[in-house]
């Protein structure tokens, strides 16, 4: 077994302060003592072992202890931000860096890494090294196109992104994010070949269902991106982006309402009214937890324009088309909380309807 | 004394390019790992002298007879050696600041830093030379190299630096500081560097090991090599090159 030097001792007012970060070096006993010890400790830091370091008022003492099997740099940095502790992560990459400006692993991680904290410039640069010095890296352009889009730098992110696609046709992320950055330059239309070809790759991808779904409803195509944003709802359940592929849907179904007529559409006026008839003197909680049964359906995706589509309540004995249950949500709502805002703008069909109701009465 | 068989070749092909037997013998009272001597003054073979003991002897003759064989290399007129008048020792003394000390252990000490500038530089070649002709000793030369950087590490205790001035502390860590970065680099054990780091030496043995690059690597680099690193290590003046043949 070879011999490692293992203990190691200096004096303590022999270390160089330069070493230290400009704004330590002129500190003086107990924050000099942690100073050195914090500086020791971070550059013995994946040097494939453990270092002890005991720092004194005179003296300096590492004591090493080496690893059976050390693990590199750059794959402990990134371990620590597969477990989500992306500070530790990152110091640990740039360490790597440090000590070897080319390691690819360190490049790739650290910029990804700094790119989703928006640190994009630097990203960027990280990962265009990476790209000069490996460029078939099977991932790097895709991350120097999605750094370069957060950066808002379309003219730079596009032409990463098409090489990325002719360099593997086959590669859904390429394709969804320049799928998206293309119709975020108003290319819809190549844009959209894209996005459709990365959702048949990533099927279950809900960020690619959500992308296809904007860029269709960009288009125009309501109804496709209904259909599309409706997938994105399945697959992300109750996250960020199904919150916001139902928010398009209203957007969509509300835009539909008004386009229809331009005046009053009869049946919202009539669901309105029968949802009120529906209501009448029935109590309040009760009346709660219909509207609140309604809206939990809806956060699966209720189509408006599907007539045919049957739903059943548990508080109710009848069966209702989307846009009835959609007026009857609207309605529970102005009774019990005229606050919530449902994302249907059906305010007057339904001063229509209570005023037909109202004189009934 | 069963020398590997890469040694033995290495002997053989001494033996062919001087016309002169290498004998290589043990000496347990010898203070280094191995030494050589080259046949001068009518010396009818090459002594290569090794401490026993070591698991690594094989590494420590090769990596003399690469020494000598370095030597051998160049023409006979070209061969040299270094020398110090008393008036140079003198100089290396004051620039060392050992004149605090009794005039023998100064002039010792002196003599000691002067080899080790020439040793160190040249060291450097004949290990590169070993770990790509004779790759089989590698596990041998990472013994020793480890075993001589834990002896430098040892050396940076504030008991033994306290000892002696800072000129000749200092010239001998920065040399210890270009062998540590150097091999810190060829074992991928950047580790090896940290406490030189921390002692401020880093600059001045990257200036050490920057002049290994501008100087041809050829045995005929080696005087301007050790003599760059005498410069830079305020030796210049305490020392002189001598041709081998010279008495």
């Amino acid at each position: 077994m070879a011999e490692t030097p293992h203990d190691i001792r200096f004096a303590l007012s022999e270390f160089d302060r330069s070493q230290l970060p400009e704004e330590q070096r002129q500190v003086e006993g107990d924050a000099f003592l942690k100073a050195v010890q914090d500086y020791l400790t971070s550059q013995f830091i994946g040097q494939g072992g453990a270092a002890q370091i005991v720092v004194t008022e005179t003296e300096v003492i590492i004591r090493w202890k080496e690893d059976a099997t050390p693990t590199p740099l750059a794959e402990q940095g990134t371990a620590h931000l597969r477990e989500g502790d992306t500070d530790k992560g990152i110091a640990l990459l740039r360490v790597a860096l440090d000590r070897n400006p080319d390691d690819a692993g360190a490049l790739f991680n650290l910029g990804m890494a700094l790119g989703d904290r928006g640190e994009t410039d630097e990203a960027i640069t990280l990962l265009k090294r990476l790209v000069t010095i490996q460029p078939g890296h099977p991932e790097v352009w895709v991350a120097l196109g999605v750094a370069c889009g957060r950066a808002g730098r379309w003219e730079d992110a596009i032409p990463v992104l098409r090489e990325a696609v002719s360099r593997n046709g086959q590669d859904g992320l390429a394709r969804k994010n320049l799928g998206a950055a293309l119709s975020q330059t108003g290319n819809l239309d190549e844009g959209l070949v894209h996005l459709k070809a990365a959702v048949v790759l990533m099927p279950e991808d809900a960020e690619a269902w959500l992308n296809l779904a904007m860029n269709l409803e960009e288009s125009g195509e309501t109804a496709e991106a209904n259909i599309a944003y409706g997938r994105v709802i399945a697959l992300d359940q109750v996250g960020s982006l199904a919150e916001r592929a139902e928010q398009a849907r209203n957007r969509i179904t509300n835009c539909g309402l008004h386009e229809a007529g331009g005046g009053l559409r009869s049946d919202v006026l009539s669901h309105c009214v029968e949802a009120l008839r529906i209501f009448d003197g029935m109590p309040r909680d009760r009346v709660q937890a219909i509207t609140m049964e309604i809206a939990m359906l809806g956060t699966k995706g209720l189509s408006v324009s599907d007539t045919t589509t049957k739903h059943t309540l548990r508080g109710l004995p009848w069966s209702f088309s989307g846009l009835q249950l959609l007026c009857l949500e609207y309605v529970g709502f102005r009774i019990i909380d005229p606050s919530v805002d449902i994302g249907f703008d059906i305010a007057a069909e339904y001063e229509a309807a209570k005023r037909r109701h109202d004189g009934r009465r | 004394m069963p020398f590997a068989p890469e040694v033995q070749q290495l002997i053989h092909q001494v033996e062919e390019s001087s016309g002169l037997p290498v004998h290589v013998a043990e000496d347990p009272a010898m203070r280094l790992r191995a030494s050589v001597t080259p046949a001068r003054h009518g010396s009818p073979a090459h002594w290569v002298r090794f401490k026993p003991g070591s698991s690594a002897l094989d590494y420590l003759v090769a990596s003399q007879l690469v020494f000598l064989q370095r030597s051998l290399a160049l023409p006979e007129a070209d061969r040299w050696d270094i020398a110090a008048t008393p008036a140079e020792h003198d100089r290396g003394i004051q620039t060392m600041g050992l004149d605090v000390f009794d005039e023998g252990f100064a002039r010792n000490m002196v003599g000691q830093i002067i080899t080790q500038t020439r040793t160190y530089p040249i060291g450097f070649r004949v290990d590169a030379w070993l770990r790509a002709h004779l790759p089989g000793l590698i596990p041998q030369q990472d013994i020793e190299i480890r075993s001589q950087l834990a002896e430098n590490q040892r050396a940076l205790a504030p008991e033994i630096r306290s000892k002696f001035p800072n000129g000749i502390v200092d010239a001998n860590t920065t040399m210890n500081a270009a062998f540590a970065i150097f091999w810190a680099g060829h074992c991928n054990e950047p580790r090896f560097t940290i406490p030189f780091t921390a002692l401020g030496y880093k600059d001045r043995a990257e200036k050490l090991l920057a002049v290994l690059d501008e100087v041809s690597a050829e045995p005929a680099g080696d005087r301007e090599l050790v003599s760059r690193w005498a410069e830079l290590l305020g030796l210049a003046d305490a020392f002189h090159f001598k041709p081998a043949t010279e008495d």
